[in-house]
């Protein structure tokens, strides 16, 4: 199964966020900090006058005055007077009275399926623009929408709308160029930003053109301005935080780890979603840790659902792993990454029901995602649910099927369809040739799916890959071989743990393979309880032990643990406090 | 200069808040009208600009306007620049309401006189030393204000609340057209006059004359900040003059507009639409940066308010209030008159709109009653 975590060298590209997400960030802000200005307003005459008369027009108005103020006393006051006479009255101050008596139904609404969820989000943003077309966020907002129901045409309407009236905002421009990523138009959102007057003059945008460079082949144009900014470090750190974690990525690449240090050190003084997450693949680049653990809870950055997926998938929690993937898919659902991540970690939770609806949501997003498209064949096929299915059958000519049971063609669809991705080659081709092996097996050609999986093995070992992809293989292998039984069981689980150890070049193994080869030695020891252990139920049993929350635990290569205790948790005298 | 009739308080510091059973300029005073509590009651010495009553002559009410002296015995302030900002602010709105009764202006409420009486300085061992209390009495209005509208929500009709509007308007384009601007368009600044039908704008306490100077001329809020227009809640100040004083108050003339039918007006309807940290007190940016988000809440508010307009009415009107209350200033206005030399607002434009859903809404009303079922 292919990992989400290697398909990618991550770039500070630009989040795309609602705007009632992006309200929360600091991305919309100035640079030059201002005092907020005072908004003092004198509620004491009015609240005499509503005292005084108990008028109607006066406790209207008094509502008004209470939302600007703010002042809690004098709107439940006027929402009393309100709610007496409400038949009478305009429902937007009724509703208002009504919140402000805490008679706003707690109950929460049905949540809608995805596409109806998008589909009546577009329907609302429709009627806003209808009323009030010269708001840039609404374009961008529907623009998201249309992106996730696949109407891209749409969405790129939008997203000229939006530009069209405000081209220099910061907001639009990083919006857009993250849409134009999207839709592979990627040297068109570098240009957009490269382009951009108030580029460079706003770290947040040279961040963006320096990350989009990485992606397009070109040398940034801001380099200098950037390092310039991180330099005088004038403005607030939120600023220059992606701006740093930008700059930091292409030392890391470029192998000086030190100065990349350095730089995601300065990006996480003010953390965003995106520069968080930037340092947390960076960890699993690097080896270390950069992230103090306090920092990583979403009550310290907003939104930080893919940092927190990352970090409880590098510290082999899955199910946590799980729960953020899911949330980071439903904030950026057209993020290839999100999507990807939620169908690999549940993959690996052995939670195929998740993985096959997850597919079912990226149908429209991400229709040509091969990627994708391999984690649910591999679900569909681990789940037994391939067999079973009538609804999957393509057709009703049933000439070749000779077991009424199997639905045979969709089988040999689907066995054709991943040797299409065997022959296309590329990073795709491993995940496929392991993807025949298993349906092999299930198909109880034991001998096709042992070589099959063997063929995965040394193409993962030859191609320019992550060290990993032969280790995951022959896991993988392993898992099918002992539910198979087959006298190469013990053969193919030695195979797995020697290539998880030497996979790994010295380091740590991936945290997938060191989650899922726990599960094959349990599976090893009582092939009986494979419903169990094969199942999302059992992830917190190969999940690692919890250490107490500030100790740090490492794996050397040769083998000795390490825990790191931090200061506080010694006395003076070099004791541990912590029993 | 007028006298009153007997000396006004024991405390000459209150003066301005026991004038009842005195008479001022010949007019008698019976009753103080809706004001913060009595500074005596509360110990707050601030808050409050001036005190007003109801006076009486010859059968005929008028409403008087007592600019209140106590800021200048507040602790730690100087009592001679106090009481020269308090004569200034008097002057002031005096100027204005002359120039207003010289140009005629047919929907600003009229002033019937003005002057000040001389009260007994406090501590003073000579009685002969006194501190002025400035004073101004106006028509007053016996509809009450605006407001009041919601007390006879159901049945007061379209068409006397596109008439009121369109007086407001009409009142508007006058005080613009001697360069004055209002800038403290609330609802209860708008009266309602029930002998000689219709609506005038009152108080000046607030206006602004183009090239003559007033102590709050320098203010971030000239008027009341619950009313006021998003710019000035960003603390954003414009070059021109038109953009800085006349869009506030073509934004305060929607967002009256607006609450007339949603009881919601702009100034609360986008904030209350506004996530926490974009509030003017929590926002650390500019007005230029929050802007998007501020067109965003604005919509949010346009359409949630839109439902509560006549059918008939609702594409113009919804129309006017968002031209009229766009949060972005230099957009805000007629997009033809703004496109014209000079960029004016276009408030004739709007005064126009007004009138025609006036006559409609007339016209719908007659044809209403001509084709009522008879009972």
């Amino acid at each position: 199964m292919k990992s989400f975590s290697d398909r990618f060298d991550r770039q500070v590209i630009p989040g795309w966020h609602d705007s009632k997400a992006r309200a929360l960030g600091s991305e919309a802000g100035s640079l030059v900090p201002r005092s907020s200005p005072s908004l003092t307003v004198n509620v004491e005459t009015i609240r005499e006058e509503l005292n005084r008369t108990r008028s109607i027009g006066v406790a209207v108005d008094a509502l008004n005055v209470a939302l600007v103020a703010p002042d809690g006393e004098l709107a439940s006051a006027a929402a009393s007077i309100i709610d007496e006479k409400r038949s009478d009255l305009p429902k937007p101050v009724v509703d208002v009275a009504d919140r402000v008596l805490g008679r706003t139904s707690n109950e929460l609404p049905i949540l809608p399926s995805f596409r109806m969820f998008h589909g009546g989000q577009v329907r609302e943003l429709r009627e806003l623009l209808r009323a009030f077309p010269q708001s840039p966020l609404l374009h961008l907002d529907i623009a998201r929408h249309f992106v996730t129901l696949g109407s891209r045409d749409k969405a790129a309407r939008a997203v000229a709308a939006a530009l069209t009236l405000a081209p220099q905002n910061r907001v639009v421009l990083r919006s857009a160029a993250r849409f134009f990523c999207f839709v592979g138009e990627k040297d068109r959102a570098y240009s957009l930003i490269r382009n951009a007057v108030r580029t460079q003059a706003d770290p947040w945008l040279i961040a963006a053109e320096i990350a989009l460079s990485q992606e397009v082949g070109r040398p940034p144009l801001h380099w200098r301005k950037g390092k310039d900014f991180l330099d005088r470090a004038t403005v607030a750190p939120i600023h220059l935080s992606e701006l740093a974690t930008a700059i930091g990525t292409i030392e890391l690449m470029s192998g000086n780890r030190k100065k990349a240090r350095k730089l995601f050190a300065q990006g996480l003084r003010g953390p965003t979603a995106n520069s968080l997450a930037q340092a947390r693949w960076a960890e699993l680049r690097m080896g270390m840790e950069l992230v103090a653990s306090e920092r990583t809870g979403p009550q310290v950055v907003e939104n930080a659902f893919e940092a927190n997926t990352l970090q409880a998938f590098n510290t082999g929690d899955m199910a946590v792993a799980l729960q953020a993937a899911r949330n980071w898919f439903h904030v950026e659902p057209f993020s290839p990454l999100a999507a990807s991540a939620v169908a690999h970690i549940g993959g690996l939770m052995d939670d195929y029901k998740t993985v096959m609806e997850h597919a079912e949501l990226c149908r429209h997003v991400h229709p040509n995602d091969v990627s994708l498209r391999n984690n649910f064949l591999y679900a569909w096929i681990s789940s037994g649910e391939i067999f079973r299915g009538s609804e999957h059958i393509v057709g009703d000519d049933n000439d070749d099927d000779d077991d009424d049971e199997v639905p045979i063609r969709v089988v040999r669809d689907v066995a054709m369809e991943l040797r299409g991705y065997v022959e296309d080659g590329g990073h795709n081709a491993v995940h496929a040739l392991a993807n025949l092996g298993l349906l092999a097996y299930r198909l109880g050609q034991t001998e096709t799916g042992r070589a099959l999986y063997d063929q995965t093995i040394q193409l993962a070992r030859r191609g320019n890959l992550a060290t990993h992809h032969a280790a995951a293989a022959a896991v993988f292998h392993a898992r099918e071989a002992i539910l198979a039984g087959v006298p190469w069981a013990d053969e193919a689980i030695a195979t797995a743990r020697a290539l998880a150890k030497s996979g790994a070049g010295g380091q740590s193994p991936a945290p997938s393979i060191t989650f899922y080869i726990k599960k094959i030695e349990a599976l090893a020891k009582d092939p009986q309880l494979a419903p169990q252990i094969l199942s999302a139920n059992s992830a917190a049993s190969f999940a690692p032990a919890k250490l107490p929350v500030n100790l740090k635990l490492e794996t050397k290569s040769d083998g000795r643990l390490i825990v790191r205790v931090p200061a506080t948790a010694l006395s003076s005298s070099g004791k541990l406090l912590i029993k | 200069m007028s006298t009153a009739s007997t000396p006004p308080a024991a405390d000459p510091r209150l003066a301005a808040w026991h004038l009842v059973g005195t008479s001022v300029d010949g007019w008698n005073v019976v009753e103080r009208l809706a004001q913060a509590r009595d500074p005596a009651e509360t110990g707050k010495t601030g808050g409050t600009f001036s005190v007003g009553y109801k006076v009486e002559k010859n059968g005929e009410e008028a409403f008087l306007k007592v600019f209140d002296i106590i800021y200048a015995f507040g602790p730690g302030r100087n009592f001679i620049d106090e009481l020269n900002t308090i004569r200034g602010s008097y002057n002031h709105e005096k100027a204005l309401l002359d120039l207003c009764t010289t140009g005629r202006m047919s929907r600003i409420v009229r002033i019937f006189a003005n002057g000040e009486v001389p009260v007994p300085l406090p501590l003073a061992h000579d009685p002969s030393f006194t501190v002025p209390l400035f004073y101004i009495i106006f028509e007053r209005a016996d509809g009450g204000d605006i407001r009041d509208v919601f007390s006879r929500f159901g049945v007061i009709s379209d068409a006397v609340k596109f008439g009121y509007l369109h007086h407001v308007a009409v009142g508007i384009q006058q005080l613009h057209q001697a360069s004055i601007s209002h800038q403290d368009l609330k609802p209860s600044n708008v009266v309602i006059f029930e002998k000689d039908p219709g609506a005038k704008i009152a108080d000046f306490g607030r206006a602004l004359k183009r090239g003559v100077f007033a102590e709050h001329e320098n203010f971030r809020f000239a008027g009341d900040p619950a009313y006021a227009a998003p710019e000035q809640l960003y603390a954003h100040q414009a070059a021109d003059w038109r953009e800085r004083r006349e869009a506030v108050d073509l934004f305060q003339l929607g967002s009256l507009v607006a609450f007339m039918f949603s009881a919601k007006n702009a100034t609360a309807g986008i904030l209350d639409e506004l996530e926490t940290n974009l509030r003017p007190e929590e926002w650390k940016g500019s007005y230029e940066d929050v802007l998007p988000m501020l067109q965003h809440a604005f919509a949010r508010y346009l359409v949630g308010v839109r439902n509560t307009f006549p059918d008939w009415a609702r594409p113009e009107l919804e129309q006017f209030v968002k031209l009229a209350c766009d949060p972005d200033v230099y957009r805000r206005g007629d997009p033809r008159a703004r496109a014209q030399h000079g960029k004016p607002l276009g408030i004739d434009r709007f005064i126009s709109r007004l009138n025609v859903l006036r006559i409609e809404a007339q016209r719908r009303a007659l044809f209403e009653a001509v084709n009522a079922p008879a009972t």
